[in-house]
């Protein structure tokens, strides 16, 4: 079965090859916010001292995205990302804090934080304002399948259409 | 597969191996080995009881607590864990953060 995660909760998980080594930890998620995907993780060194790496894990070489590390099958897959590119699809991407409006202009709130599927061949997408996401939001820790934005709803907005 | 065994010398901190194909035999109470077999430096190796266990989606298993093995060729049955044993055919990486075995 497939586990739905929120994207916070996967920082500082290693990222381990199928060889057993540990080879990077999770900095954060990276979302097409174009195509409601998550593209892949920027990544930092383990242990205290180590920053940030230049290299990232794109989405297609996950393995799988388990409870207890993200898996790939070796230090292959990590892509080397010039740090531009990389600061520049995180600000694109940037989800969080993000404001949560209907179409009809009614704010619902803002973006807590977002919901990756895990899995071996998770989708790894997130959405909104799609039914599932009221449903998720109404019944936390419920089973659904796919992924959903959790948003905190202001106390005066007026009852906006999901 | 076990490969050496470490031993250690009474009242002695330092350790050596002895490689499997010097032991003569394998008992509940001693390990017999020929006697030209000399001990040599401890090679490069993963310390497997404590380890962390993941599975290949990433999910942990607990640690290894012991090896089962047979005595006679030294090739490994199984890894025991506080879930119950692992058979040896499911083991598919070991490394130095983790051993990787493939989802039961």
């Amino acid at each position: 079965m497939n586990e739905l995660r929120a994207a916070r909760s996967l920082t500082t998980l290693p990222v381990v090859t199928l060889g057993g080594d540990a080879v990077a930890q999770v900095k954060d998620t990276l979302f097409d916010a174009a195509a409601g995907r998550v593209d892949g993780f920027t990544l930092s060194g383990r242990g205290l001292l180590s920053g940030p790496l230049k290299q990232s894990l794109p989405w297609t070489a996950v393995h799988s995205l388990g409870h207890d590390a993200v898996m790939i099958v070796d230090a292959g897959a990590l892509a080397d990302t010039p740090v531009a590119v990389a600061r520049r699809a995180v600000q694109q991407g940037r989800v969080l804090h993000a404001r949560v409006l209907t179409d009809e202009g009614a704010e619902v709130g803002t973006v807590l934080d977002v919901i990756v599927e895990g899995g071996t061949e998770a989708a790894g997408s997130w959405a909104s304002g799609s039914p599932r996401a009221r449903r998720w939001r109404r019944a936390p820790g419920g089973a659904g399948t796919g992924c959903t934005c959790r948003a905190a709803r202001r106390s005066r907005s007026p009852a906006g259409r999901w | 597969m076990v490969t050496h065994v470490r031993v250690r010398r009474r009242h002695s901190r330092r350790e050596s191996v002895l490689a499997w194909g010097a032991l003569h035999a394998v008992g509940p109470d001693a390990v017999l080995v020929r006697s030209a077999a000399a001990p040599s430096e401890v090679p490069q190796h993963h310390e497997l009881p404590g380890l962390r266990i993941l599975t290949e989606t990433g999910d942990g298993l607990g640690t290894v607590q012991d090896v089962v093995f047979e005595p006679e060729t030294g090739r490994l049955e199984a890894i025991r864990t506080a879930h119950g044993d692992l058979p040896a055919d499911r083991l598919l990486g070991l490394g130095d953060y983790a051993l990787v075995v493939r989802a039961g």
